[in-house]
């Protein structure tokens, strides 16, 4: 496996358009890291046939996510390569004011680009960028009234009176002064 | 079970006055005609059953024809008056009014025809004493027409303020005597009273009900969820709703992370569309915030979230609501005792004597790691709160770790001053609710000091002690 890192991987979006990416970059999905690490500590010999001689892999088809998310995906894993990988002792469970810059900067999108990139995250198993942008849509309902909510997804509300009246009976305990 | 009348306003003291003064002057009049006349032993008679029939609502010997000759005497009264307009049938004469015809009566040869006819269409249908009121209204709320029940809940409660609980006597206590006794007072526009038809709609007995059956009933309204379709509803038909295209776990994931830093977030999800309140009540959310915010601080993460899982099972397995009832010392605030005494002070001059109220506060902050602070001070808390935190230097702070059982709910806290180095401080408080929210009292059971030197143990004098109360403070972190 020396030299295995500096391999470019190419990866090909839903649409068919082609990413050559570093196996360091691709390795942050946790999805890929294993593909690859799968394949790449099998026997030579018997997956000779299926695809992978690391020169002339085909690129890997990621059918679920289309190619601006996946040129999103890339830039924030590039940006992250470094980072450590997260304990599972303290994942998620930091606070959300915590965001840095770059990674703000990141999220500033729209609401469906965001969404989207929820889902490639969670595809790709993406911790970081998942708990990222999960958190960033946490801040947009954060500090905000039912009806404000609403009006930041665009949903209705699809209550009925009464079932309205109990549902915020039951939550009372928690608007307390 | 009788229909809520809180809302009700009664008349003002003024017009209730007003009214009375009316009667009064009536009764003066009327006195100063009968005078001139020769009382009639009939109308007496009756005027006299009628006064027992307006004092005692329930009373059911009287028959429909005395109750006639009374209201044509009433009539007659109030149709003699120049104001007749207005004193009329909602201005129904209160009962304590009417004693005054035991002087004399008017003669019934004053009537005239037109007020007769008049008076018998009304008679039929006007309601004429509070508990008749009150009925008309609880079957003008059950059939919807809310302005007229609010009306009459309304006269009738002028009428006589206790009417709430006469009606509940009459009609839960007594229903067969109700019945009976509803016919020969009610003519025909009455509902026919039936006890079980007079509860009034949509009170569910959750009202009275336990904490409980709250969770069964929410649990019952979040199964229907589940039947009905979930989809969103755009709440502007043009525009996407972007947030459908995520699959359940991943909303869910986001109230994870929502949680932590604003439960209220959470709770205020459920009340969106139907969809988030399901989710929100996701029992994978709790759980997360439980092991967080019940972490035992002094276990490993693990035998932390061991206990907590042995522990739900006392809550049916429900983490929301282990959140909710298991106690827990809050971060968020500071916990205040506003405490004060009368001190006497001195004066040269002879004449006064002055008293000093002195006014101090005992804050208690809590940390999630186990430590916590007390802070003894004559300041005011708004001075105080923002500065108080873990670096914070002052004379009479000490600082602690402190403890909680969850099973007594008793906190125990130790606690050492700087400037006080040979001694220790112990506290025991209980952690106890209010009806402003949950866990948000202490009260402090013992106090004591202890001299590490002698190992003597004293009691803190605490006469003048009261309960802490939590605040909530913004610039704290929820610190979990």
């Amino acid at each position: 496996m020396a030299g295995a890192d500096q391999k470019m991987i190419r990866l090909t979006s839903s649409e068919g358009t082609e990413f050559l990416v570093e196996r360091a970059v691709v390795e942050k999905s946790v999805l890929l890291k294993n593909m690859l690490e799968d394949v790449g500590e099998s026997d030579l010999g018997t997956i000779a046939n299926l695809t992978l001689l690391f020169f002339f892999i085909p690129a890997i088809p990621l059918a679920n996510v289309t190619g601006p998310i996946l040129t999103k995906v890339i830039e924030y894993c590039t940006h992250h390569r470094d980072d450590p990988v997260v304990t599972q002792e303290d994942d998620g469970r930091k606070s959300s004011a915590d965001i840095d810059d770059w990674d703000k900067e990141f999220c500033k999108v729209d609401q469906g680009t965001l969404f989207e990139l929820i889902l490639a995250a969670n595809y790709l198993d993406i911790k970081p960028l998942l708990d990222l942008t999960c958190k960033t849509v946490a801040n947009m309902i954060r500090g905000k009234t039912p009806e404000e909510i609403r009006k930041t997804f665009n949903i209705e509300n699809d209550f009925t009176p009464e079932e309205e009246a109990q549902v915020k009976k039951e939550n009372e305990w928690c608007e307390e002064r | 079970m009788a229909p809520d009348i809180s809302k009700v306003q009664p008349k003002s003291v003024t017009e209730n006055d007003l009214e009375h003064f009316r009667q009064e002057w009536r009764a003066e009049v009327e006195l100063r005609k009968t005078l001139a006349q020769q009382p009639d032993d009939h109308s007496d008679q009756a005027s006299n059953a009628n006064n027992n029939t307006l004092r005692e609502d329930d009373s059911t010997q009287t028959t429909i024809s005395r109750l006639e000759n009374v209201e044509h005497f009433f009539r007659r009264l109030s149709l003699s008056e120049q104001f007749n307009r207005e004193t009329s049938e909602e201005r129904e004469i209160p009962q304590q009014e009417v004693e005054y015809d035991n002087a004399g009566l008017p003669g019934l040869n004053q009537q005239n025809a037109l007020s007769e006819k008049k008076e018998e269409i009304e008679r039929d249908d006007v309601p004429r004493t509070a508990l008749e009121y009150y009925v008309r209204a609880v079957a003008d709320e059950r059939e919807g027409n809310l302005n007229e029940a609010i009306k009459n809940y309304s006269k009738a409660t002028t009428l006589d303020p206790d009417v709430e609980h006469i009606y509940r006597n009459h009609f839960n206590v007594e229903p067969r005597d109700s019945q009976l006794e509803s016919q020969s007072l009610s003519t025909q526009n009455l509902v026919q009273l039936d006890s079980n038809s007079l509860l009034p709609p949509g009170r569910s007995t959750d009202e009275h009900g336990s904490a409980s059956s709250t969770y069964t009933n929410m649990t019952l309204l979040l199964n229907s969820f589940h039947e009905d379709s979930l989809d969103y509803i755009p709440l502007k038909p043009n525009r996407k709703v972007h947030i459908a295209k995520l699959p359940n776990e991943l909303i869910v994931a986001i109230l994870k992370a929502l949680i932590f830093e604003d439960v209220r977030g959470v709770t205020r999800c459920a009340l969106v569309c139907k969809k988030f309140c399901l989710l929100s009540y996701e029992n994978s959310v709790w759980r997360f915030l439980c092991e967080v915010a019940h972490r035992g601080w002094n276990l490993s993460l693990t035998a932390s979230n061991l206990m907590l899982k042995n522990e739900v099972l006392n809550y049916n397995n429900n983490w929301r609501r282990m959140f909710i009832e298991r106690p827990r010392i809050r971060y968020d605030g500071v916990y205040i005792s506003r405490c004060a005494y009368p001190r006497a002070g001195s004066d040269e001059n002879a004449w006064t004597q002055p008293i000093h109220v002195v006014i101090y506060h005992r804050f208690l902050r809590f940390y999630a790691d186990g430590s916590c602070t007390s802070l003894l001070t004559t300041k005011e808390p708004k001075s105080v709160v923002y500065t108080l935190g873990p670096n914070f230097k002052s004379k009479q702070l000490m600082a602690g770790q402190w403890v909680l059982d969850v099973e007594s709910h008793i906190v125990s806290i130790e606690l050492r001053d700087l400037d006080l180095p040979n001694h220790t401080f112990y506290m025991t408080l209980e952690l106890e609710s209010t009806h402003r929210g949950k866990h948000n009292k202490l009260l402090l059971h013992e106090y004591t000091c202890v001299n590490n030197l002698t190992n003597s143990g004293d009691n803190v004098k605490m006469g003048r002690e009261r309960p802490f109360f939590f605040s909530r403070v913004a610039t704290y972190p929820v610190g979990w």
